[in-house]
């Protein structure tokens, strides 16, 4: 019964390796990683939840003549690790023999940087439970004394989390990662007309522990989001322009980058097939991906493939430039790779505010966030729920809810206008708020 | 920081990452709501043969150490949730099965409770010496005089949905490539006009073992599989792409000739279909569901806001409606775990609840919220067995089961014929609701115009947005032909995601506002 809880990520990966090679499959990636999360949950200005998590677990991805297979365990006791082994060994040779098939080309693990990208800090080790106690009790009070007799229910939770991960391949990858992050978060419901209690949040991030010292203003920002939910309405089915607030507008690009993944492109599920090197958006996007932001929650110097981080245009003054290829799909579209995945996408910011790009619009609608929606990725045709604050003469007039908006993404985002200046920093995603100039908004 | 609440059908989403698990047979089953007191369903414990105790010597002695630990520092309750869970998805891709991926997660959840406080750890490893250091990590929350564990465990009567075993785990690799090639290859064979197709196979083996402070010893192992199938057609330059899933708690004698051959057909026919589909015009208008996949309608616009904890810190917007009418009289909806082999079945919940009925809307009148231990306790209640967690990693909350819609007096003709202008919805992908506004949504895949009382054109990729208890009290029909959908539904609520089952009989609701686009 008992496992080795002393063995490093590095000893597992390198027993695991060999396990492989003991078993006769000569190419092997291995991952094994580990990660403590903890955190509490203030609400009513008691703990709601604490949580403390420790995981650890390993890959393998086996290649042996075009057979593949991922294998993927928790359960570290002996006898159990040899049947995860033999268990991986025969799922792989039971697969027909794919020629596309095989562990990236050493070549590409050339050229990582050494450099630090500011992603661990030693001292989120010892964020203690009394201040992670007290900064989701701060935030949770904030909202609630803020909120007066408008306030439902808050709840503030304030998680660290300390991660690592090594990575081996048999064709001479090594490397090894590690990351820390703390998030404070706070949402409050509010009573409202009715029986309708919208609800607002906000939310603190950084990878360093030093960063997170005002409690109370996650809480007050969050009753600042709910009030611009109070008294909504809905209003008439229209077309106008729209401006779309720098942290919804993630949900509104992952339709566009559905499309950007080599998987997509081979597959026939790409609607950006014929657009590479054309022009997709207006002049005034641009979006870089690139993994040497310091601190920020994509960055590193080798992707999950070990092939070594550099920056990658993925739309340049509206033309788009790169497709997402992996190893696997390079070799099917007889390209070369760039990465499978993505690092941070950076949305080259404007001059102005978002307050600014609002008092230039005589009409539009500000879109706050999304409720639920979805986008074709091999047509390019989109429609979300919208909610957010009717513009009306460069002012924001009042709150509505239950619109839809519809279109196709080769047309959308020609009609992107303008980029303000305001990049949200919580998300790998660092986008500013977006205007459009004119949207079909499904209302009355 | 995942706080939305939503539902995915990944047979209509584009992207494989949206993994989630499918079935079949088209069989409805109905259920009686029943309240079962928990006392009922005593049993005396097993004494020896369980999963947990043959495969990792987890017995009485190890499980009551840890319970103690977990209330040494005070509390009302403690409970430990074992999981082991073993699981497959093989892919089929450019003619060829050529990757797989197997996953064995094993731990513990131990949890401890004061009102409606929460402390909470879990072990990866299951040596007493791990589960007792998680245990007091859990009891931190505590600091009163120590509840006192049952000095015995006992059984509690569970019923037997599926087959409480492990079905997968003899079953070769060569039987499962042989379901994902089936597909796939069939696929390619309807139509000259299909250019790529692609299958997922899952399969799993879930052992869950709970035991409490209250005595209470549980085991259930529950079963599922997936088959996923998407393709893409071109035609005349233009390429469609849809797709198909059924899950079920099942082995692998599901997998029929038929039953292969009719997830192809669909996949094709849906695919085919949106070549002749448009985006439907936009604005209000009176919206008609279709029978079954439809039932995201009740997951969306109420059943989360039927979730009590939402309801307990009064941030739904149902939360001041309890036995207030709030639908037509021939409007009831149950969410029940007793659907034989469904996807959302449970015969036993996370926190050792059998499983069972719920009826949460009767005659258009709120009887009942979904209730966990801390719901039901704060509401003075009877738990009904919707506790339900992602893994050991995570705590319980109000989840749903199968949620439905019981037959209303409508004939589904009556009802189509009943809209001069409107939308008929029949596919869906996704939906999310925000619970206190109330407002919710769903994409709908595939659907027709309705003109004039009959159905005309197919329309696609189209978001519909309401109002929870507004779209209720616009449920103007309700058909007779109640069905239940077997699609491979996944919902996510607070970075938790469970599989899922719904269903509805053909229902009116007589406006919603449809996206789309004005010329």
């Amino acid at each position: 019964m008992s496992k080795d809880t002393t063995q490093t990520i590095e000893q597992t990966a390198q027993m695991i390796l060999e396990g492989v090679h003991k078993r006769g499959i000569k190419d092997v990636k291995v991952v094994a990683s580990q990660s403590r999360n903890v955190s509490t949950v203030y609400r009513k200005g008691v703990i709601d939840k604490v949580q403390e998590s420790s995981r650890k677990d390993v890959s393998v991805y086996l290649y042996e003549n075009g057979r593949y297979s991922v294998s993927t365990s928790n359960d570290f006791r002996k006898d159990a690790l040899e049947t995860f082994l033999d268990s991986a060994v025969a799922l792989t040779r039971a697969m027909e023999k794919d020629p596309f098939r095989e562990l990236t080309d050493p070549e590409l693990y050339k050229g990582r940087k050494n450099i630090d990208l500011k992603l661990y800090d030693p001292n989120m080790e010892s964020f203690t439970t009394e201040r992670r106690n007290d900064l989701a009790k701060e935030a949770e009070a904030a909202a609630m004394t803020t909120a007066g007799d408008k306030a439902i229910s808050a709840e503030a939770s304030m998680e660290t989390q300390t991660a690592s991960a090594v990575q081996l391949h048999s064709n001479g990858f090594e490397g090894s990662e590690a990351g820390t992050q703390a998030w404070l978060f706070t949402e409050i419901s509010l009573k409202d007309k009715g029986d309708k209690r919208p609800s607002g949040w906000d939310l603190n991030g950084s990878r360093f522990a030093a960063d997170m010292v005002d409690g109370a203003l996650t809480g007050k920002k969050a009753v600042e989001r709910a009030s611009l939910k109070l008294a909504s309405r809905k209003i008439e089915t229209q077309r106008c322009p729209m401006i779309v607030e720098n942290r919804a507008v993630g949900r509104l690009l992952g339709g566009l980058l559905s499309a950007t993944v080599g998987r997509a492109l081979q597959q026939k599920r790409s609607f950006l097939e014929s657009f590479e090197g054309k022009r997709i958006a207006s002049d005034a996007l641009s979006i870089i991906d690139d993994p040497f932001i310091e601190s920020g929650f994509g960055s590193r110097l080798f992707d999950s493939e070990g092939i070594s981080a550099r920056q990658m245009p993925v739309i340049e003054k509206g033309i788009f430039k790169n497709f997402y290829i992996d190893t696997y799909y390079g070799k099917k579209l007889n390209r070369a790779p760039t990465t499978g995945g993505r690092s941070n996408l950076t949305i080259e910011p404007g001059l102005q505010t978002l307050d600014e790009l609002i008092s230039e619009l005589p009409k539009g609608i500000l879109v706050r966030g999304f409720i639920g929606g979805n986008t074709n990725s091999t047509t390019g045709d989109f429609s979300l729920g919208v909610y957010g604050t009717l513009i009306e003469n460069g002012t924001l007039t009042h709150a509505i809810s239950e619109l839809n908006i519809s279109g196709n993404h080769t047309e959308l985002w020609k009609k992107l206008s303008k980029v303000g200046n305001d990049p949200w920093k919580f998300s790998s995603l660092r986008s500013p708020s977006i205007v459009f100039d004119e949207i079909q908004f499904s209302g009355n | 920081m995942n706080r939305r609440e939503f539902i995915v059908n990944s047979a209509a989403m584009g992207a494989v990452s949206a993994m989630g698990a499918p079935l079949f047979t088209s069989c409805v089953h109905h259920e009686k709501s029943v309240t079962r007191p928990l006392q009922k369903y005593i049993l005396p414990k097993q004494s020896t043969g369980g999963y947990f105790e043959s495969n990792f010597g987890i017995d009485e002695d190890v499980v009551r150490r840890v319970l103690r630990a977990a209330t040494s520092l005070g509390g009302d309750f403690a409970d430990i949730y074992f999981q082991h869970k073993i699981s497959d998805f093989i892919g089929f891709e450019d003619g060829q099965v050529n990757r797989a991926y197997a996953q064995v997660d094993l731990g513990a959840g131990i949890r401890v409770l004061k009102g409606e406080q929460t402390g909470f750890a879990f072990t990866e490893e299951l040596t007493p010496n791990a589960l007792i250091k998680a245990a007091q990590t859990a009891a931190s929350i505590a600091s009163s005089a120590p509840v006192k564990p049952a000095d015995h465990f006992h059984g509690v009567e569970i019923p037997s949905l599926y087959a409480k075993k492990p079905v997968w785990i003899n079953v070769s690799p060569k039987d499962k490539i042989a379901v994902a090639s089936h597909v796939g290859k069939k696929m390619m064979t309807l139509d000259p006009a299909i250019i790529k197709a692609s299958t997922w196979f899952g399969d799993s083996d879930e052992a869950v073992l709970i035991a409490n402070t209250e005595g209470v010893w549980v085991e259930d192992i529950r079963p599922m599989t997936i088959l996923y199938a998407n393709c893409a057609a071109q035609k005349d330059g233009r390429i469609e792409s849809n797709g198909f899933s059924r899950s079920a708690r099942r082995g692998v004698e599901m997998y029929t000739g038929d039953f292969m051959d009719e997830i192809a057909k669909q996949a094709v026919e849906r695919t085919l279909l949106l070549f002749e589909a448009t985006v439907p015009p936009a604005g209000e208008m009176p919206v008609v569901l279709a029978p079954a996949t439809s039932g995201i309608l009740l997951h969306e616009a109420m059943g989360h806001g039927f979730e009590a904890d939402f309801n307990r810190k009064e941030i739904s917007i149902f939360s001041s409606m309890m036995n207030k009418s709030i639908a037509a009289d021939f409007v009831t909806i149950v969410d029940t775990a007793l659907t034989p082999e469904a996807r959302g079945a449970v015969n036993v919940d996370d926190e050792g609840c059998p499983g069972q009925s719920t009826t949460l809307v009767e005659n258009g009148r709120l009887v009942s919220y979904l209730h966990d231990r801390i719901s039901a306790k704060y509401y003075n209640v009877e738990q009904t067995g919707n506790g339900r967690r992602e893994s050991f990693r995570s705590i319980p909350m109000p989840r749903m089961r199968v949620t439905t819609m019981e037959n209303g007096p409508h004939h589904p003709d009556e009802i189509i014929q009943s809209v001069k202008k409107g939308l008929y919805a029949v596919d869906f992908a996704n939906g999310e609701v925000a619970i206190g506004a109330g407002d919710y949504s769903f994409y709908v895949k595939t659907g027709y115009l309705i003109e004039n009382g009959k159905l005309t054109a197919p329309v696609k990729d189209v978001n519909l947005i309401g109002n929870g208890p507004d779209s209720l009290k616009k449920i103007t029909m309700v058909g007779n032909n109640k069905s239940i959908d077997w699609g491979t539904w996944t919902c996510g609520k607070d970075g938790q995601s469970v599989p899922v089952g719904l269903g509805l009989p053909t229902v009116k609701v007589s406006a919603i506002t449809v996206g789309g686009v004005n010329s």
